[in-house]
Formats: structure tokens, sequence, C-alpha cells
């Protein structure tokens, strides 16, 4: 019977990592409510908002191999306006702060792209 | 099998528990790296590669070195070898998964260590480096594994491990011949940029692999019941002798051609090296000190290493083993890097001087090596106990 | 032929291990049609600096800050880890197969500014790992991906040039002013000059050549265009027998694309 305080010991353990999920998201107390996003007062995106919210990582990983490796300089065109393929220079352009936009999705999503490590957080000069 | 390595003494428990605490502080400090960057070595753009860098490169030589036992076993039947070579190939795994521990702590985004096998790229010394030590671990491990077990079934390994082996002879050569293809083809470093650098990093790692093989052998042989038996550790000595002969050579090969020509691009480096620079006033000359004492240690073993009747004593010979193993180190673990940047291509002196934090993250990977040494060992230690017992 | 079980499985399983190892021979070749090579490059770019002109300070400053202001170069004290795009060297160092012991001491510290050579054989790109740097076919500059960067500082073994820094710590921006539309970097990758590569592809002039044009005497400081037009203006000064210009380390084979007015 030299063995049961290790299992007891042990099951306690495997119950708390176990219940880790719940017991963690209680003590940060993060919210499960939808984000509240700040939209730009007018204008429309390049796509639809469905669209964007499922590819938009696709969409500037494609534009950032094309600019960057490819020098691709086509602009992208969307009815009668003609976009340059930037985050900074289209994306933010309209969504013109990364935390009263981008950043309402991502933490709730708890997704930590690092984009803004070197690109602009904020509509510059 | 493997079930041996969580069966053991005092000692052995201890051995771990030692390993570990220093994993730990290197993990911690490597967190502290991680974040910070690596501001916080002492490193600078003038000399980009410095303590994490050079310790692959004396690793890798240490990694090879398994070869000198296998081949003598496996091609030409040499029999004393027999319970030797298994330490050999243990002794290459740990090698060689700290040669890309220090590759990968060295990078400035680990993050993305990846990116060499999503985008290939053949033109790079580097990139083959990858494959070829990936796959030198990975034919160690299958090879240490198949013929352990066969020895612990006692029946004869499968037909198939045969080509492997042969396989693992050429392979063990071609990781030090492309590490020294990382650096003898930059024209932008003429201290590297010399044919004769494959060479050299081929007799220092049979000189400092061996060397380190007889004084894991003298250990075990102590701490434990395992003996490799003494004709297999006077081989090794007599191949240690030969590879610090030519390793000796090929230095003074190589400060002729520096120091004849008298050009500053390859006289300054030695300079540095042996006697330091001086610019503006300031003298330059921290390694100085350390390479005199690895040269004079080198003539020194080398000298009584020639004696067979010293290299049959083993208390001197393990002396030896030990100062050749420094002799070594000094000379690839600490000079041949970082004198390549010293003086820089716009003539800049910056010396370079790893820091605490740097020391104990090397310390850290170090010790995750010799943790794997220790485990390797104990698995082949305890299924050689068993047959004995048996 | 029959075939067991056993036979079966070993079959498939080499079969499968020599399929994945094929997959790096895939990435080569997709690595290769990316960059396209075997196409002939197009055209090449190329600056001549004026070594007279360029020894005002005021030229000197003016492209340096025009430079490091254009791409957010932080300012960093420590001169171990500072990062420069361009700099000025001493003339003794920046040409030491051209100076001799004899030299005028203000000839061998007169300031030289140097930048990346953009060469025809970068030794940079021949060691990059992960192509994170290459020579570009359309107009030869040799680009950098910060994302693709590793952080492994071989390019920075391999310059013969001291072109290159690293960023040792994240870069600090209080004190440069922070530009909408070109990115800083994070810590851990390797960064050089790119001719400005986002300027040029709106066909605007480099912002040192712009700025040493700025400055009152600067105007040939630097010269900056295509080497492949004949017509351009560094062409006919290279073809101007009457004007001497060098290159840094020629004799080392990397082909520079900086030529300086001796």
């Amino acid at each position: 019977m030299t063995d049961k305080p290790r299992i007891i010991i042990g099951l306690l353990f495997v119950l708390v990592a176990v219940t880790f999920p719940f017991w963690y998201a209680l003590a940060g107390q993060t919210s499960t409510e939808t984000p509240e996003l700040v939209l730009p007062e007018s204008g429309q995106c390049i796509v639809g908002a469905a669209e964007m919210r499922a590819k938009h990582m696709d969409i500037l990983e494609v534009w950032r191999n094309e600019v960057v490796r490819h020098g691709d300089q086509e602009l992208v065109e969307v009815g009668d306006q003609k976009y340059e393929k930037s985050l900074t220079k289209t994306c933010m352009n309209c969504h013109e702060s990364r935390e009263a936009f981008c950043q309402k999705c991502h933490e709730y999503a708890d997704v930590h792209p690092t984009c803004w490590n070197c690109h602009n957080e904020e509509k510059g000069d | 099998m493997l079930e041996n390595a969580f069966r053991g003494g005092k000692c052995y428990w201890m051995l771990v528990a030692f390993w570990s605490a220093l994993i730990v502080m290197g993990l911690a400090l490597y967190q502290q790296q991680f974040t910070d960057g690596l501001i916080i070595t002492g490193m600078s753009q003038d000399v980009s590669w410095g303590l994490y860098i050079s310790q692959f490169t004396f690793l890798v030589g240490v990694a090879a070195s398994a070869v000198m036992v296998v081949l003598p076993y496996y091609l030409h039947n040499y029999k004393a070898f027999g319970k030797m070579v298994i330490l050999g190939e243990g002794l290459a795994v740990s090698a060689v998964l700290m040669c890309m521990l220090f590759i990968f702590v060295d990078l400035g985004q680990p993050t993305r260590v990846m990116n060499v096998i999503l985008h290939p790229t053949p033109n790079s010394m580097m990139f083959w480096d990858f494959v070829a030590l990936t796959g030198y671990l990975v034919l160690n491990l299958v090879i240490g594994a198949v013929t352990l077990e066969a020895e612990r079934r006692q029946a004869p390994p499968p037909k198939w491990i045969k080509p492997v082996i042969y396989l693992s002879i050429p392979w063990a050569v071609s990781i030090h011949t492309v590490t020294a293809f990382l650096y003898s083809g930059l024209e932008a470093r003429p201290f590297w940029m010399t044919a004769v650098l494959a060479p050299r990093f081929l007799a220092s790692a049979f000189a400092s692999g061996p060397a380190l093989l007889i004084l894991l052998a003298l250990i075990l042989r102590t701490f434990t019941k395992f003996d490799p038996g003494k004709e297999a550790i006077q081989k090794l000595a007599v191949i240690v002798t030969y590879a610090m002969l030519a390793n000796v050579f090929f230095v003074l090969v190589e400060l002729f051609t520096g120091l004849y020509s008298d050009m500053p691009h390859h006289v300054d480096h030695f300079a540095y090296l042996f006697t330091g620079l001086r610019e503006g006033g300031e003298v330059f000359s921290a390694l100085v000190p350390w390479m005199w004492v690895c040269e004079i240690l080198s003539l020194v073993c080398v000298a009584v290493l020639l004696f067979p009747k010293a290299r049959a004593k083993e208390g001197l010979l393990a002396l030896i083993c030990v100062g050749v193993i420094a002799a070594v180190w000094i000379e690839k673990g600490l000079a041949m890097v970082v004198a390549a940047y010293i003086p820089s291509p716009l003539g800049h002196i910056t010396e370079y001087t790893p820091t605490l934090e740097e020391v104990g993250i090397t310390i850290g990977v170090y010790a995750i090596g010799f943790l794997l040494l220790t485990v390797l060992y104990k698995i082949v230690l305890g299924v050689r106990e068993r047959l004995e017992a048996a | 032929m029959s075939q067991d079980r056993r036979s079966f499985l070993k079959n498939a399983g080499c079969a499968a291990m020599g399929i994945g190892c094929g997959f790096p021979l895939l990435g080569v070749g997709c690595n290769r049609a990316e960059h396209g090579e075997g196409d002939s490059q197009t055209s090449q770019l190329a600056m001549i600096v004026d070594i007279e002109k360029c020894q005002d300070p005021k030229v000197q400053e003016a492209c340096t800050k025009a430079c490091h202001q254009a791409h957010n170069v932080p300012e960093i004290k420590d001169k171990h880890h500072r990062i420069d795009w361009i700099k000025s060297e001493k003339r003794g160092h920046v040409f030491p197969d051209q100076t001799h012991a004899h030299a005028d001491k203000t000839v061998k510290d007169m300031p030289v500014l140097v930048l990346c050579n953009h060469c025809d054989n970068p030794p940079c790109v021949k060691v990059c790992p992960t192509a994170a740097t290459w020579k570009r076919d359309s107009d030869g500059v040799v680009m950098m991906d910060m994302h693709r960067c590793i952080g492994c500082r071989y390019c920075m073994a391999a310059c013969p040039y001291g072109a290159r820094s690293f960023n040792w710590s994240d870069p600090e921006f209080k004190e440069t002013r922070k530009l909408a539309d070109y990115p800083r970097r994070e810590k851990g990758v390797v960064e050089k000059c790119t001719f400005c590569e986002e300027l040029i592809r709106r066909g605007e002039t480099p912002a040192c050549v712009e700025a040493a044009a700025s400055v009152s005497g600067g105007e040939g400081a630097l010269v900056f265009g295509d080497l492949s037009d004949k017509q351009s203006e560094v062409s006919k000064i290279l073809a101007d027998s009457s004007i001497n210009t060098i290159c840094r380390r020629v004799s080392l084979g990397t082909g520079p694309n900086v030529f300086y007015i001796v």
C-alpha cells in the first residue's frame, strides 16, 4: 500500500492538468463577448467582410511574396479603384489603428500575428 | 532496453540531477536571450559569430570521431574495438545534438528555423550542413539502437544494418568537411580561406574525439563494471598520437604560409592570436595567452604520446587526453572562429569576450549533451550487465 | 510474383522514405522557378561615388541621415551594435589594396562613403541558407526579405565589405520618425542598403543621391543609374577614359557595382 500516496498525488495532478483550460480562463477573466470593432466611416474593403475575415491572412501572405520576392507592382483593381498590395498603405489607410480594429478580433481569437513587430500600427505621417 | 535509463543507483540519479540543474539554468538564460535578443551576448557587428558557433565547430569534430572506432571494427574486423564501438556512437549522437542546439541558440529568429527546410538553397553550405548533421544523427541513433538490440538478444544484427554502417563512415567525414566548407569558401575571411582547413578539422577531430572516448572509457571502468579492454584504449591512444601529430603539422604549415608570405591579410590574424595587435595606442591581445597555452600544450602532449611506455600508463594517458582536448578546444572552440573577424574587412579591431549569460547558455547546451550521453551509456551498461548476469 | 505482407510493408516504407527525401529536391526546383534561374539579368543598377565631392561633411551627413530616416534605421549609440546602411570609413580601410604605406595621412584618413555594393557575384547570396537575400533579375539589386531571414549571420561572415548589420536587440524608435509607408525591423534579422528599392520601383532616385544633390556643392557627388543603358549618366562616366574609377577589392571577384571616382 506504499503506492497509494503516489497514486493520489498523480490523480490530483492529472485532474488539475485536464481542467487547465477552464480555471486558467476564469483566472484570466477573458471575455467571450463578440469583439466590438471600430469600423472606418466610409469606403469599401477590397473584398466582402465575410471573405476578408476568412482569407485576410492568405491575401496578405500572397501580397507579401508577390511584392517582396517577385517585385510585383501590379495594383489590385476593385471596381474603379486601384490599390497597392500593402498592409500599411492600403489596409491601414482605412483601418487606421491596429488597437481599435485588428487587435479586437485577434485578442478574442488569441492569435498573435507578428506583422506589427515591423509594420506600423497606426496610420502614420 | 530503454527502461535501463530509469533504473539506477544513487550515483546515476545524482549525475542526472546535476545535468538537469545546469539545463534549467541554461533554459532560464535562453529565455532572456529569446526576449531581449542576442545583445546579451558579447558578439558585435564586427565579430558576428562567437562562442556558440565555435562550440558547434569543436563538437562537430567530436561527433565525426566515432568513425575512428567504427572503421577499424566494421571494415577491418578489428575485434578489440568490439565493446568500444557503441560508446563511440553514443558520443556521436550526443555531440551532433549539441551541434544542432548550438546553431539553434545562435539564431536571431529561431522560430523561423524551418525556413532552412521549407526553402532549400543548395548553393549554401549551411543548408548542406543541416542535412549532413540531421542525417548523421539519425544514422548513429539507428545503428546504435539496432546493434545494441542485437547484442541484447544475443543474435546477429539484421543484414540491412551493414550498408547503413558503411554509409556512416563517409558520412562522418562529410559532416566535418561540410562544416569546414562553411568557412573555407569565403573570400571575405582570408584566415579561413585555406584548402587545408578541411584536413585540419579532420586531424583535430580525430585527436579530440578519441581522447574524449578514452577518458569516458576510463571513467566508466572506474565507476562501473564496464571495461572496454586495455588493447582498445591503447589503440585509441595511438590514433590520438597520429592525429595530434597531423594537427600540429597542419598548424605549423598554416603558420608558414601565413607568416612567410608577409601578406597583411594573412599575417594580421595570426599576429592577433599570437602577439596581439596594436592600433591607435591600444593593444588588443585577449587571446594571446590562450594561444600560447594551446600550442605549448599540443607540443607537450604530442611529445609524451610518442612514447609507447608513456601511453601504457593509464593515469598519465588520462592527463594527456585532458591536455589534448583542452588544446583542441582552445584552437577550435575559441580561436578559429573569432580570429577571422579580427581585424574586420574594414580594418577595425573589435575584440570579443563572451558574456556570463552566453557562457551560461553554452553550459546549458553542454549539459543537455552530457545528460543524453549519461542516459545512453546507462542503457548500454544496463544491457551488458544483464547479459553478464545471465 | 507473390509478396508476403512483411516485405510489402518494408518496400512501402522505403518508397515513402524515398519520396520524403525527394521533397527538398522539389523545393529546390520551386526555388529556382521562383527566382527565374537561367533568365538573363535585364539590367544592373549602379552607383558612382565622387570621393572628392563626398569629402564635404555636409554631403556625408545629408546622405546618411536621408537614408536612415527613409528606412527607419534606429540610431544606436553603442558603436559595436550600431546599424548603418551607408556610412563613412577611412580611405585606407576602404581601399586597402590601393593604399600604399607611403601615402599621406590625409589620404589614408580621407572619409569615403561606403554601402552595399550590390555585387554581380554576391557572396552573401551564395551563402544564405534560406534565400532571404537574393540578386534581383530585373535590376540587379541584392534584396533582403526580412520575413524569411533566420538571423544566422552567415551573410555577414561572407560580405567582404562590412555592408551588413544585424539587429542585436529590438530597435528603439523614440528618436526616429515613424514613416507610414516603410516598415522597421525587429530583433534578430540582418539588414542593409537595398538601393532604395521602394523608391526606384516608383521611378524615383535613392534617398542618398537626392540628399547629396540638395547640398550646395554636392551635385554629382552620387550618381545613380542603369549600367545596361548606354545613355545613362553612370554608363557615360564609366566609359569616359579621362575619369578614373575604382572599385573596392576587385581581386575578390565579387563584381561590385558601386564605383568610386578618384
